[in-house]
């Protein structure tokens, strides 16, 4: 969204393992925020960790999660996507318009389908190099559009045999599949991002464009991946989604937007560009969803939810951002 | 490496210093309202509404509340904001705890989640009625038959027709109207329109010239209205607003023209303003659904199940999918609904066990929720 | 020597590349937005023969102001590179905090003009608090104002009685009741205030300050100038303006309303960008913003006209966005240039 700058002189000057100690502590913040937010709910609320509550909790976060994680990844070029939730909502609606064509198939057809939307809206904002938020606010809004229009603006049952919404929704070892899904893609996205040269290119993209522009990264290419990515995951969110609800409805993630937004800031990744990860937006995930339902246990009255949520998250934010590497902040 | 330390003295002490801010910030906190957390007690009464800020939830809330104070038992009510992800995580939050003899009625807030909304009911024993949405495809005996105990709305269809007909019949069976729709997505939105549509069959002096989507909205359908003034000036001699909201905005577009009370506006709900609307005249009818009565019958319902007053097995298919009876208020009745608005009857859970169908207006038709 | 160097700050953010032909170019630039609005209105003119009529090009000016007046405050957040999300809620909580404290029929309050100013008051504060903890706290701006939306919302959602509270107010329902030559006052605050911030922003030293700091906030940072102050302001008029649109919404609606500013955000955004206002900040204005504002009600408004269902108008609106931002920026596009 906005140029980064060049890191603080502070933390150049710091000696390295005074430095270093700092950031280790810095880095394991968000994770300390989640464990004393988790830590308070179940001591007011005894109960909140037994099997079967985590388990509903893992279901309700996953989709969540999984929209976190795949919004880190522009997030990390500086870039941002806001068109996440259209896509996971457009997944269940095109889950049932494609299911008579491509039968057991559909989820991966749509979940390719979405990547390669992803990967030309990436290339649409980096080639044409129009700002990403307008461009995705641009194709959120078609996207809700034609949503509304394949499914004639009303809920559908999905089709009852397809295989891969059957596992997303059934459970292993007691604990819900979509969990295990959240995690099988953090891993494939980490093995890409540590042996490809992919990852180091985006920090370096979110670090520092020019730079990196001059150093030979392919930035066209690289955005187009990065939104590529994020479109994959918001399809599989829809499906997680869907996997739950057994319906599609053109308005299902609703303001998962707002929320997945507010996951990538708690989970300690600069909206700026360069510094934060693939675990930081797990984290993250994990805080917002537990935010969303910590009003609930604590017991706020309903009139006060939306303000307590708001100071919540914005002291959340407040202890996770990490300023020392963002030299001005926008 | 007294220079570093002195850095983090300083780093600490601003820290500190932002950290009282937002402590400030937070402990005024208390006073909005925690109340005390502890597991659901036994026999709670949980209810799921859409917004805070509404008349319509205010008085859902309301009519569960007396049931609630008539059993001495605790009320717990979650806001979705109108987003159903949002209802199920809050649901689960309140289920964790575990919930004895705890009875739900919820707007599972779009047709999308009723099933899943239902089947978390269903997981953690909890016996649930829903109002307003259900997908034509599912039922309360079919899907978690147990549990679902019952479904509960107003009927749409016949919304709409009462106010096309008022309309009609205020135009002397000439003239053109236009319609405001609500999120199309939702069976009141889809039944109102399909009712209008019914009593323009039977009325074929009056067209419907345009129909567009207001979402609920005042401002929304204000916007419309005032595009439909400019656009068709006077060929326009009435609006549909397929609720009262909309049909404030419709209003209010018209006042800017100084065309209130000329042209007719319907809505459907009863709310207040409305009620009003209908008595000075800016409004033609508005169809009452009773949110108070709506609020006690589903949450007591909910309860007689959790305690075993009845049991869903034995319920007939009429007493788990039906409607509320409602009302047309024009001028001649409005001051009884004014009445009722500012007095509402105070709802007991023993008066309702008497018959909890009392004011059922019949079974929901098959092919309403379409 | 603070003054000077603050000057380069502001001609390097200004004009990086000077030349007659850059100078040009940019003034046809500038001008695209107003072609798209034209061209706009002739197509919708030809589909429809009636659409340039004066009671239609009143109903575009009415439903034109408050998204002007909003966009004119988030300009100025955008240009500093920074962004305001908090607006709805902010319109909520300003709403409800008018029609409680003007005479109204849920309590006995009778504020008058001083219920008006206080709603402003409040749009005033949320400014602030934006401000504040995106500069003295450090956070950014983005997360900031999505935190205050939802507390906007909370607010009202607080504040809200039993049942709509009805104003009552003959100042308030004034604004929205007495029309000049056809139009209602809220077009014309609407018109005031807009020339009132294009002033501020173009021939005051804050609003010099304001592009200087969207342009380059680190030098300008070093020049030893209050920057946060200046960004704390943008903050502050950007609620302001927010909290006077709940003023103008309340009054026209005649009722307090909790989601009286529902889908308003994005629009006001594409319409800053739509008119020219970078979002990286340090380039476009209070004008350019509005034009984007107008042509956005003049699509809307003509594809109600031609008849397009509602899920066509949101695919239409969106492509238009995506085209005419495109087209603006594609002479820019050989340049090695930074687009987030």
């Amino acid at each position: 969204m906005s140029q980064s700058q060049p890191a603080d002189d502070r933390t150049i000057q710091a000696k390295p393992g005074f430095a270093e100690r700092r950031a280790a502590l810095r880095r394991s913040v968000p994770l300390a925020v989640l464990i004393l937010l988790v830590g308070l709910s179940a001591i007011i609320a005894p109960g909140t960790l037994s099997p079967a509550a985590l388990n509903g909790f893992i279901s309700d976060a996953a989709p969540l999660m999984i929209l976190v994680i795949g919004s880190t990844i522009p997030i990390l070029t500086g870039s941002i996507d806001l068109s996440v939730a259209g896509i996971a909502s457009i997944t269940g609606v095109m889950l049932v318009v494609l299911a008579p064509i491509f039968g057991p198939w559909t989820c991966i057809v749509v979940i390719l389908l979405a990547i390669l939307f992803g990967a030309f809206q990436g290339w649409l904002h980096a080639w044409l190099q129009i700002p990403s938020f307008i461009t995705t606010l641009g194709t959120l809004s078609m996207l809700s559009g034609l949503s509304l229009l394949l499914s004639n603006a009303t809920a559908q049952p999905l089709p009852d045999s397809d295989p891969i919404i059957n596992l997303l929704g059934d459970t292993s070892f007691d604990i819900p599949n979509t969990g295990f899904a959240a995690l099988a893609l953090v891993a494939v996205l980490a093995v890409v991002m540590r042996y490809t040269r992919i990852g180091r290119d985006l920090f370096a993209l979110g670090a520092g464009e020019r730079a990196a522009l001059m150093s030979g990264v392919r930035t066209v290419r690289l955005r187009s991946f990065a939104f590529a990515a994020s479109a994959g995951c918001a399809a599989l969110a829809g499906l997680a989604l869907v996997s739950v609800t057994q319906f599609s409805s053109p308005t299902l993630a609703g303001n998962l937007l707002l929320l997945s937004i507010v996951g990538v800031v708690l989970g300690g990744t600069a909206i700026s560009g360069g510094v934060g990860g693939l675990w930081a937006g797990v984290i993250g995930g994990l805080i917002t969803a537990w935010l969303r339902v910590a009003t609930v246990l604590i017991g706020v009255k309903p009139t006060g939810q939306y303000i307590v949520f708001g100071i919540m998250a914005l002291i959340a934010v407040f202890l996770t951002t990490d300023r020392t590497k963002i030299g001005i902040i926008k | 490496m007294s220079d570093q330390s002195h850095r983090l003295l300083q780093t600490v002490r601003r820290r500190g210093l932002s950290l009282a801010a937002v402590l400030g910030l937070a402990l005024p906190l208390g006073q909005i309202g925690m109340m005390p957390a502890k597991a659901a007690p036994k026999g709670s009464l949980i209810i799921g509404i859409d917004e805070t800020a509404s008349e319509y939830w205010a008085e859902y809330t309301q009519g569960a509340q007396d049931i609630a104070n008539s059993l001495n038992a605790k009320l717990i009510v979650v806001t979705s904001n109108y987003q159903g992800s949002q209802l199920l995580a809050q649901l689960g939050a309140i289920f964790a705890t575990g919930c004895d003899q705890c009875a739900l009625a919820t707007d599972p807030s779009s047709n999308a989640f009723v099933k899943a909304v239902v089947h978390r009911s269903a997981m953690a024993e909890v016996p649930i009625v829903t109002i307003w949405n259900r997908p034509e495809t599912i039922h309360p005996w079919d899907t978690d038959p147990k549990y679902w105990v019952a479904h509960t709305s107003f009927d749409g269809v016949m919304s709409g027709y009462y106010q096309a007909q008022a309309l009609c019949k205020a135009l002397g069976g000439h003239g053109q109207i236009a319609a405001i729709e609500g999120v199309p997505s939702t069976p009141p939105a889809y039944q109102r329109i399909a009712g209008l549509k019914k009593a323009l069959a039977e009325c074929p002096g009056v067209t419907l010239l345009d129909t567009e989507v207001g979402d609920w909205q005042e401002t929304k359908a204000q916007d419309i209205a005032r595009t439909w003034i400019a656009r068709y000036g006077s060929k326009l001699n009435g609006i549909f607003a397929s609720n009262d909201a909309m049909a404030r905005g419709a209003v209010a577009a018209l006042r800017e023209k100084n065309l209130n009370g000329k042209i007719p506006v319907t809505g459907s709900d009863g709310s207040k303003v409305a009620l009003d609307m209908v008595k000075s005249g800016d409004m033609l009818v508005t169809v009452w659904n009773d949110p108070v009565l709506q609020g006690a019958v589903s949450i007591a319902i909910a309860h007689a199940a959790a305690v075993g007053d009845i049991d869903p097995a034995k319920l007939s298919h009429a007493q788990r999918d039906f409607y509320l009876k409602q009302e047309v208020v024009d001028k001649s009745n409005v001051d009884h609904f004014l009445e009722l608005k500012a007095h509402a009857p105070v709802y007991t859970y023993a008066e309702l066990k008497a018959d909890f169908w009392k004011d059922s207006a019949g079974q929901i038709p098959v092919g309403a929720n379409k | 020597m603070k003054l000077i160097s603050a000057t380069v700050a502001v001609r390097s953010a200004r004009e990086p590349d000077g030349g007659v032909a850059q100078h040009l170019r940019r003034w046809l630039q500038s001008l695209g937005p107003l072609a798209v609005l034209i061209v706009l209105l002739l197509v919708f003119e030809i589909a429809r023969h009636n659409f340039l009529t004066g009671g239609n090009l009143a109903a575009i000016a009415e439903s034109a102001a408050v998204p002007v007046i909003l966009t004119t405050g988030l300009s100025f957040v955008i240009l500093l590179g920074a962004i305001d999300l908090s607006m709805e809620g902010v319109m909520a909580a300003s709403s409800m905090t008018l029609s409680l404290l003007c005479a109204n029929d849920v309590n006995g309050n009778h504020w008058g003009v001083w219920g008006i100013a206080a709603a402003i008051g409040v749009g005033l504060a949320f400014g602030l608090v934006n401000g504040v903890l995106n500069t003295i706290l450090r956070m950014p701006s983005l997360i900031v104002t999505l935190g205050t939306w939802f507390i906007g919302l909370g607010i009202a959602s607080i504040l809200f009685p039993a049942q709509v509270p009805t104003v009552r107010d003959p100042w308030v329902l004034g604004i929205a009741a007495y029309h000049i030559a056809g139009l209602s006052l809220i077009v014309f605050v609407a018109l005031l205030l807009l020339l009132l911030f294009h002033l501020l922003l173009h021939y005051t030293h804050l609003g010099r300050m304001i592009f200087a700091v969207g342009g380059a906030e680190a030098t300008l940072v070093m020049t030893g100038l209050p920057v946060p102050l200046f960004k704390i302001a943008a903050f502050v008029i950007s609620g302001l303006l927010a909290g006077i649109a709940g003023v103008l919404l309340s009054a026209r609606l005649g009722d307090g309303n909790a989601n009286i500013g529902d889908g308003l955000l994005f629009p006001a955004v594409s319409a800053c960008v739509l008119g020219g206002t970078l979002l990286s900040g340090g380039r476009g204005g209070v004008l350019q913003s509005a034009i984007g504002a107008v042509v956005l009600e003049v699509l809307n408004n003509g594809l109600i006209q031609i008849g397009a269902g509602p899920y066509v108008r949101n695919i239409i609106s969106g492509a238009v966005i995506l085209l005419v931002v495109a087209a603006s920026g594609l002479h820019l596009r050989r340049k090695l240039r930074v687009v987030k």
